[in-house]
């Protein structure tokens, strides 16, 4: 009876992950031809372009997890709610831009992906490649299980450089000579 | 004071729940980096960006771009890149990389003929043949040799002490080079050499000029950042 319990319960818990690596897959083959689609449209304007690929993008992405892992452990706890709040809206909308104006890059190019690996700790990688007219490029997305059992996107590795690594060594570069203050102003601009 | 407290072990505990599992896969920044041209790469970094944006960008590129077409440009690109398979091949071969090796003759035999002296890559799109990126960069980096310290080059861009190394090196086996003391040479002199690397520069520089662009908008402050993505991506393609 206790071993029946044991494999039902073994059974349950694999069954849950049974095929995820696939259908994550496909979802994301679906959206980079939704992404393909909007950006081959020349009839729309790259502002609403813009809205709509961020309308895709959104709900595949945690951003606010993406941020305080930018952030790093021991700044983001030192942080107030309100200037948590601060950066997580100045980042998003600058994650957002900087994701946005890559795909523009892209617009005639196609994306190929693997089946996705199942990594521990709840997390799953997809290789990709994006397929130029001369190169063949990596790009690898990493998914982790939320609370809310969704899985999402918290980094991307595009042609081996790391989304979240890069803007973390970054912000505590900045962080070591600016105010936090200061350091979210610059965040807020374009500054070269 | 109890209530504070309480709110900073929920603090902890809901950072725990959402990131603290993720830090252990990114590394923590490194406090000191050995950098002991920082001054200079800096400043070389700020020339280079300035000519391009400035000078290279509106100009050179946009004058090339009208002349060739991306078809052009992008078949001009095939053609140098099949002129680099003895660096990939000997590369692949130190690197023990005999499959990989054994696919770049393939790949030089098809789009050498097929492709029209490899002006197109037929290996590619008929036969799904992989192209190597490899240089003795990365053979070193395979056998152990850490990067070195970075070393910023004026026009020419952000390298480290192995790669520079390992790009001086793979000109012996570079046909479009002039090297003196090898038999063959594609080039009767060194300077017809430069004028065709030279050539070769302006067409990929092109080509990856809006990469370029769009990259540099993630910067806070450039150099690092260049520093930053150009090591991670140098270990990738070690990896691969």
């Amino acid at each position: 009876m206790k071993s029946f319990l044991f494999l039902s319960i073994f059974g349950l818990f694999f069954n849950l992950y049974a095929g995820v690596e696939e259908s994550i897959t496909d979802m994301m083959v679906k959206n980079s031809q939704k992404v393909t689609s909007i950006l081959k449209d020349k009839t729309i304007s790259k502002k609403k372009q813009d809205e709509q690929l961020i309308k895709i993008v959104d709900p595949l992405f945690d951003f606010k997890l993406m941020g305080t892992l930018c952030l790093g452990k021991t700044t983001y706890l030192g942080l107030s709610e309100e200037q948590k709040s601060k950066f997580h809206t100045v980042f998003n909308k600058k994650i957002k831009n900087s994701y946005t104006g890559k795909l523009h890059l892209y617009t005639d190019e196609k994306l190929e992906f693997d089946k996705a690996q199942m990594g521990k700790d709840k997390r799953l990688s997809l290789q990709s490649y994006l397929i130029t007219k001369t190169e063949r490029k990596s790009v690898i997305y990493k998914f982790y299980l939320s609370d809310e059992k969704q899985w999402l996107i918290y980094d991307v590795d595009i042609f081996g450089v790391s989304i979240v690594q890069t803007y973390r060594n970054q912000f505590a570069g900045a962080l070591k000579t600016k105010s936090f203050e200061q350091f979210l102003a610059e965040l807020n601009t374009d500054n070269i | 004071m109890r209530f504070i407290f309480f709110l900073f072990i929920i603090n902890i505990a809901l950072f725990a729940v959402d990131a603290d599992e993720f830090n252990d896969e990114f590394s923590e920044p490194k406090k000191e980096i050995f950098d002991p041209l920082s001054g200079y790469n800096r400043a070389v970094t700020g020339f280079n960006d300035y000519v391009f944006m400035n000078i290279i960008d509106p100009y050179v590129f946009a004058g090339y771009d009208y002349v060739a077409p991306l078809v052009v440009r992008s078949s001009v690109k095939s053609f140098f890149d099949n002129l680099k398979f003895p660096i990939t091949f000997v590369n692949n071969l130190l690197q023990t990389k005999f499959k990989r090796a054994w696919i770049d003759v393939e790949r030089f035999g098809v789009n050498t003929t097929f492709g029209l002296f490899g002006f197109f890559d037929p290996a590619t799109t008929w036969l799904g043949l992989p192209k190597s990126n490899e240089d003795f960069g990365q053979t070193l980096g395979y056998y152990g040799v850490g990067s070195g310290f970075p070393v910023v080059l004026p026009f020419l861009g952000h390298y480290n002490l192995r790669d520079l190394a390992g790009s001086l090196a793979d000109t012996s086996v570079d046909p479009i080079y002039y090297v003196d003391y090898r038999k063959y040479n594609a080039t009767e002199n060194a300077y017809q050499s430069w004028g065709i690397i030279s050539y070769r520069y302006l067409n990929e520089g092109s080509l990856r000029a809006d990469e370029y662009k769009e990259f540099r908008k993630d910067a806070l402050d450039l150099y690092p950042f260049i520093r930053d993505a150009y090591e991670q991506n140098r270990e990738m393609l070690i990896k691969e």
